[in-house]
């Protein structure tokens, strides 16, 4: 060995550990131990702040339960960053949400019963079940580390970000509906301002990571990874949300009875039927009285019978059409429409004049809530037209990531073994490159941020086979001029001389095919050409920098006089 | 070693031109699988909670499409174009259904997708957090094409250039010769095999240029290195000894590429099933095309035999 070498060897040795550092918290082996909540969550909201308590004590009704109290640790590093800290609140529920939901799946009965800000208290209720079964309960949960925190302090806080496929999540393409743009407006506008408004609406309503793009030709791409109630989203997304307020001029349940229309001055609109209601049709003034533009505020409240219901709240532009035109029609109804289509008619009892109004309806909460949101964040400008929607629910996913693991390790198995049977004790070094390269790979991706799809295991997967082309290339040559009589000094140095023109200019057109296929594509395929395209590169690296190194060690001593081959 | 490429030239010539032929004949006649991301289309798939049976789906979308149609007649197709298939290993619960793409990207038939998966839900409850649905509307589907003849196209002339500057004009010929001959005949034969084209395949068959383009490479790389250090002075000699020096080369990346494509086949799930099939089809006839038809080739075409090394 000497002083070159052992640069070298420093050097592969980093890299090695660098990309051991940035696969290991991206694998189940590592969630098992460090528990599925990020370090910072933990130490938010600590377990070792966990109450653990018999049901009767405090509730005389759930003698048989038990309840855990949850408390937020007001003074971790999570609430006090200087830049941008996180909400106590927010936190706070997602983890008893998610304590919840891991209690649950494992066939517990649980339930968030109260939720106190003051003190950053949570009170999770579980009924049939002592304390110290919970206690275990919550323990097997793994979401809490069952190691020290501190360990994860040295490694990167990145995981490899999973694809739609993988993860479940929806992608949508829009495209904005050109007939339906104001005459006045400009379009190139308006499609901006739809992907704004569409943002507002996504942010309001809480999804992590979203991707909200326009592109060519006025179309509109969504990308939310993981959501769980993706048909919700997707109505929160497309609904345009115009809010307008009509007088009936007639009601009736049949088109045909509606009697005569004038088209200058009238409208028909139709109020879908439900199970507890036939569809009615309405004749309409035309020009809406208030509209959605007016409008300050709306959120969900519950009328006297516990039914969720969306109260609005106009500005005093609004408040003042409003007064205006409940009091001249007293007697009259007054329609709620919403994205041309009736939503109800109330009959006006009184003049309204504080600006406020709300909409009743047969809503679930959730509903209420997205009408709620929709109104806030305004209306859109155009109407959007789905040319694709793709949905993929979360536990799909897993079944392709078990799948593509499963596969990788009979494709290492096979190769390795390949390798070894082919190219002796050369073999290994191929093989230790091997595993040397899909570490690269990986490390990568969750460096650069690149997102894994199944195309993209299948990727990774291929390359595991083309990886060892190199090292097959260079061998092939070092048995080559080793036969011709030359020292194993000298074939090996001449062997990977000769062999590396060869592999650059294979790597370098293979790339470029492969940059083309990043470039044309998107989604999962698009994840498909970052893994092999990464996977070429540091095929490059293992096989002339990795595997020379790892020969001219065990070979450059002159010890070892013969190849076995 | 007795492997004389050059001699049997005219073999290999005659066989890969039947290949070509009727790949094309396949391509005008027996047309492409297409998948719904190059012509559009509606695939649902989902677990329902009990099992059920491809008469009971297909009796739910006749009650849909009375149910819709009473509102508005938005139905746009008949019950009976629903394609319905179980999932091998999913107990007659999991079921892949599909049906067929609007004529026209419009808002109530971008919309009537949702009323249909709400309606079905009623009627054949099923779980929701393991199924995957997608709907491609006609619009996206012709582009997607343009954009992979573009695709092709621009990474075979990306190929030319890059060889032709680190090659010779001829060997870069011969490598874009051996590409489109692979190219056309496994497209041939995914049409033959009726495998579903779709954007996976499409990626497998650019990924198959990719592996063409290098397995070619590694030849004439020593056809380059022989040209000037071998005693052989005839070019038919010179790549009769390149062939033969790289052949335990091209032998065992094959074989370990083949090796990790069979796990992908085997265990790799039915998402990635087709690209996988399409792939391994590809490494056969990529490694094929590299050994017997890119470097004879140019011979011939260029009329290189008639020339000696030193000319």
């Amino acid at each position: 060995m000497n002083s070159k070498h052992s640069l070298k060897i420093t050097v592969v040795l980093a890299v090695f550990l660098l990309s051991l550092l940035y696969t290991l918290p991206s694998t189940t082996w590592w969630s098992n131990v460090f528990g599925t909540l990020t370090p910072e969550e933990q130490n938010a909201i600590p377990i070792a702040s966990f109450e653990y308590l018999e049901a009767s004590q405090t509730e005389a009704d759930a003698a048989t339960g038990s309840i855990l109290k949850v408390r937020a640790n007001v003074a971790s590093e999570l609430f006090n960053r200087a830049k941008n800290p996180a909400k106590i609140e927010d936190v706070l529920n997602k983890v008893a949400d998610e304590i919840r939901r891991t209690l649950v799946e494992s066939k517990l009965d649980v339930r968030v019963v109260n939720t106190d800000y003051t003190d950053f208290v949570i009170t999770i209720n579980a009924a049939n079940i002592t304390p110290d079964n919970l206690k275990e309960a919550v323990k097997k949960t793994r979401l809490y580390a069952s190691m020290p925190l501190a360990i994860t302090s040295f490694f990167p806080n990145k995981k490899i970000t999973l694809g739609l496929d993988l993860k479940g999540g929806i992608d949508l393409v829009y495209q904005v509906d050109l007939q339906s743009v104001q005459d006045s407006d400009n379009i190139a506008d308006a499609v901006q301002r739809s992907v704004e408004i569409i943002r507002n609406r996504i942010d309001m309503y809480g999804i992590a990571e979203p991707s909200i793009k326009a592109q060519d030709n006025n179309r509109i791409r969504i990308q939310l990874p993981g959501v769980k109630d993706p048909e919700g989203v997707k109505q929160l997304i497309q609904n345009t949300a115009m809010l307008q307020f009509h007088i009936v001029n007639y009601q009736s349940t049949t088109v045909d009875t509606l009697g005569t229309f004038d088209p200058q001055s009238e409208l028909v609109l139709m109020q879908p039927g439900n199970a507890k209601q036939t569809a009615l049709w309405y004749r309409l003034n035309k020009k809406p009285d208030v509209t959605g533009s007016d409008l300050k505020y709306a959120k969900v409240s519950f009328d006297e019978l516990g039914r969720p219901i969306v109260n609005l709240e106009f500005n005093s532009d609004g408040a003042a059409k409003f007064a205006r035109v409940t009091g001249a029609n007293l007697g009259k109804q007054l329609a709620i429409v919403l994205d041309n289509k009736v939503h109800s008619a109330p009959v006006i009892q009184s003049r309204i004049t504080g600006g406020m109004a709300q909409i009743t309806g047969n809503f679930t909460f959730e509903e209420a809530q997205n009408l709620a949101i929709v109104l806030r964040a305004g209306a859109l400008p155009a109407s959007l037209i789905a040319l694709e929607s793709r949905v993929v629910g979360p536990t799909l996913g897993q079944k392709s990531i078990d799948a593509g693991v499963i596969a990788g390790i009979v494709g290492i198995l096979l190769v390795t073994a390949y390798m070894i049977f082919v190219y002796k004790s050369l073999g290994h070094y191929a093989n230790l490159a091997l595993v040397l390269n899909t570490l690269i790979v990986f490390a990568s991706l969750v460096f650069f941020g690149g997102t894994m799809t199944m195309p993209g295991i299948a990727g990774l997967i291929l390359s595991l086979g083309m990886a060892v082309d190199a090292n097959v290339i260079i061998f092939e040559r070092i048995i080559e001029e080793y036969k011709s009589g030359k020292t194993v000094r000298a074939s090996i140095a001449s062997g990977f001389d000769r062999a590396l023109s060869c592999i650059i200019d294979s790597n370098i057109t293979t790339l470029l095919v492969v940059a083309i296929l990043y470039a044309f594509t998107a989604g999962p395929i698009r994840g498909f050409a970052t893994t092999l395209g990464i996977g070429l590169i540091a095929n490059i690296y293992t096989a002339v920098v990795v595997t020379k190194l790892l020969l001219e060690l065990r070979y450059n001593s002159g010890k070892i006089k013969t190849l076995n081959i | 070693m007795n492997f004389k490429v050059m001699k049997n030239r005219k073999t290999y010539y005659f066989f890969s031109l039947a290949l070509i032929v009727a790949s094309i004949l396949l391509f005008l006649i027996k047309g492409f699988n297409y998948g719904i991301d190059f012509k559009g289309g509606n695939i649902i798939r989902v677990t329902f909670d009990k099992e059920t049976n491809e008469t009971e789906i297909k009796a739910a979308f006749t009650k849909i499409k009375d149910k819709i149609n009473a509102d508005s007649n938005r139905f746009y197709f008949s019950p009976d174009q629903v394609v319905v298939q179980a999932v091998a290993e999913g107990k007659q619960r999991e079921f892949i259904i599909q049906y067929p793409v609007a004529n026209l990207d419009t808002k109530s038939t971008s919309e009537i997708h949702d009323t249909i998966l709400e309606e079905l839900s009623t009627l054949l409850p099923y779980d929701r957090s393991t199924r995957e649905i997608s709907n491609v509307g006609p619009t996206l589907g012709d582009e997607m094409k343009k954009q992979a003849l573009q695709a092709a196209f621009l990474s075979v002339i990306g190929i030319l250039l890059y060889l032709g500057y680190r090659f010779d004009f001829h060997s870069a010929s011969g490598v874009i010769v051996a590409v489109v001959h692979d190219l056309l005949i496994v497209l041939g034969f995914i049409s033959l095999m009726g495998i579903e084209f779709d954007t996976t395949v499409l990626a497998a068959v650019l990924t198959l240029l990719g592996y063409s383009v290098n397995n070619s490479i590694v030849i004439f790389d020593r056809i380059r290195e022989n040209k000037r250090i071998s005693k052989q002075t005839n070019m038919l000699e010179i790549i009769d000894e390149s062939v033969i020096q790289s052949l335990s080369r091209t032998a065992n990346t094959t074989f370990t590429t083949l090796l990790a494509l069979i796990a992908l086949v085997l265990y790799g799930g039915s998402s990635i099933h087709n690209f996988s099939v399409a792939l391994t089809i590809g490494c056969v006839v990529g490694t094929y095309s590299s050994l017997v038809i890119a470097a004879p080739c140019i011979v011939d075409i260029f009329g290189l035999h008639k020339k000696e090394k030193s000319a």
